[in-house]
């Protein structure tokens, strides 16, 4: 993640991370006045809460891997913001290991059916490499 | 694919048992079925057949549409098909559900999306299909379920009535980690509803929803589970968006009063009762509970930020003086 920073991103970071430092506050920059439900719920379940830093930079990595793999840009913003902090983690980490539904089966599946059909006769040698 | 046994009833039933019996399996799986005989088939659900890829968009535009969404498989697509991965993400169909105005419920286990259909809500599900090498991940939606068939009934692909065995089913469900999730508009609850989960899923929505529809969600929740502290906060939270300062006010306590340490609700109470003037007891409130243990103890600092806040906006209120008198009594004992 870190290569993929841009120099102003890594100043805006280091910049928020000093502020953080400065004021010994784990949580949020000036707003450390209200806690969300969703703070709340995700300090009281995962293991700590997550710098909002790093929630914010998460969002624009997961922004640059959708536009990436062909997403829309205007598209992509839209689609980021309603995920919540877990699910950007997650997709930030491993988005190209998560399943992704398909479901091209009827093409698949006859391909499928006609190579076993094809095996089992014996003109074809696929299932059963001996 | 499918099995449709029209004929010979007694031998399907006595191959059913036999089946059952040498499928110990998945006997964990059957466990949590049902014991009552169920038939259910949601059959006024919409039908979007599929094109190309786009499982993803067409089982969240049946799910939507369901749920009284005016949306349709193609104009979905935009919001989750991934072009270079020929298909859609899981949390891209719950955040896009979201931004549709609805709330995306987690369903966990058969017996939690048999009760989910019964309740009249269709439910997406991911599935593997095929043999390796061949296999691919689907998006379908269960919409019936018939327990002395063992079959369930799917939209799924281009079929509108997909009848497929029950055990196929759940054998092709369980490698996504038997994913499945319902859209609920907000202000209704899911069948045996679980109150974390619940909260999670509308807390992940919050920033789709309109403020009315937070209200209204977690409402349901304070109706359903009068003794859960979290949702009384979660309810303040969005009362006091609203700009109900008093009815906030008024659930963040109950939040306290059921879960004394309540960090969200001592945060949120005391920023309040300080901006309304009653500063005093603002710190009273932190006071005693930074004194005790905190739930969650992670919010902590938060809570001591606030106190600090607070003690320096009243210091330059008040004078020196009191600031002063502060300091020396030391940081550990408060009055």
């Amino acid at each position: 993640m870190q290569k993929k920073l841009g120099c102003l991103r890594k100043a805006f970071a280091c910049l928020l991370a000093l502020h953080v430092g400065a004021f010994g506050l784990a949580v949020s920059g000036a707003q450390a006045a209200t806690i969300t439900t969703q703070m709340q719920l995700s300090a009281a379940h995962d293991q700590g809460l997550r710098d909002q830093v790093l929630q914010a930079l998460a969002r624009d990595d997961v922004q640059q891997q959708l536009i990436a793999r062909g997403v829309d840009p205007a598209d992509a913003r839209l689609r980021v913001a309603s995920l919540s902090d877990r699910e950007l983690a997650d997709l930030q980490q491993h988005m190209d290991e998560m399943p992704a539904g398909s479901g091209a089966l009827a093409v698949v599946g006859v391909v499928a059916i006609v190579l076993l059909v094809l095996d089992l006769a014996g003109v074809l040698n696929i299932f059963n490499r001996r | 694919m499918t099995c449709r046994s029209g004929a010979g009833r007694p031998l399907s039933g006595w191959l059913a048992l036999l089946m059952s019996l040498t499928l110990a399996g998945c006997a964990h799986l059957q466990t949590s079925q049902p014991t009552l005989p169920t038939a259910v088939e949601l059959t006024e659900t919409p039908f979007f057949p599929q094109r190309d890829f786009e499982c993803g968009p067409a089982a969240l535009a049946t799910v939507l549409r369901a749920s009284g969404v005016p949306v349709t498989a193609d104009g979905l697509s935009g919001e989750v098909y991934l072009p270079d991965r020929r298909g859609s993400l899981q949390a891209e169909m719950l955040g896009a559900t979201r931004r549709h105005h609805r709330i995306a419920y987690p369903v966990q286990g058969m017996a939690d999306l048999v009760a989910q259909l019964q309740a009249g809500l269709p439910v997406v599900v991911l599935q593997r299909l095929g043999a390796w090498p061949l296999q691919t991940w689907h998006y379908a939606v269960a919409i019936g379920f018939d327990s002395m068939r063992r079959e369930l009934v799917l939209r799924s692909g281009t079929e509108r009535r997909l009848v497929t065995d029950l055990d196929r089913f759940l054998r092709s469900w369980k490698p996504g980690g038997n994913w499945a999730f319902v859209a609920l508009p907000p202000g209704q609850l899911p069948a045996q509803p679980d109150p974390q989960r619940y909260l999670s899923a509308v807390a992940a929505a919050e920033s789709s929803l309109t403020v009315s529809q937070r209200v209204a969600a977690y409402r349901q929740a304070t109706a359903n589970w009068p003794a859960l502290a979290t949702a009384h906060f979660a309810l303040g939270n969005s009362l006091h968006e609203q700009h109900m300062y008093a009815t906030a006010e008024a659930s963040w306590r109950m939040a306290i009063v059921l879960q004394p340490g309540h960090a969200g609700a001592i945060n949120n109470l005391a920023e309040l009762l300080a901006r309304s003037g009653r500063r005093r007891e603002a710190l009273t409130v932190l006071d005693r509970a930074l004194a005790g243990r905190l739930e969650p103890e992670s919010l902590r600092p938060v809570l001591q930020q606030t106190r600090r806040d607070l003690a320096g906006s009243e210091s330059s209120a008040a004078g020196r003086m009191g600031a002063a008198q502060r300091r020396a009594r030391g940081s550990t004992a408060h009055p």
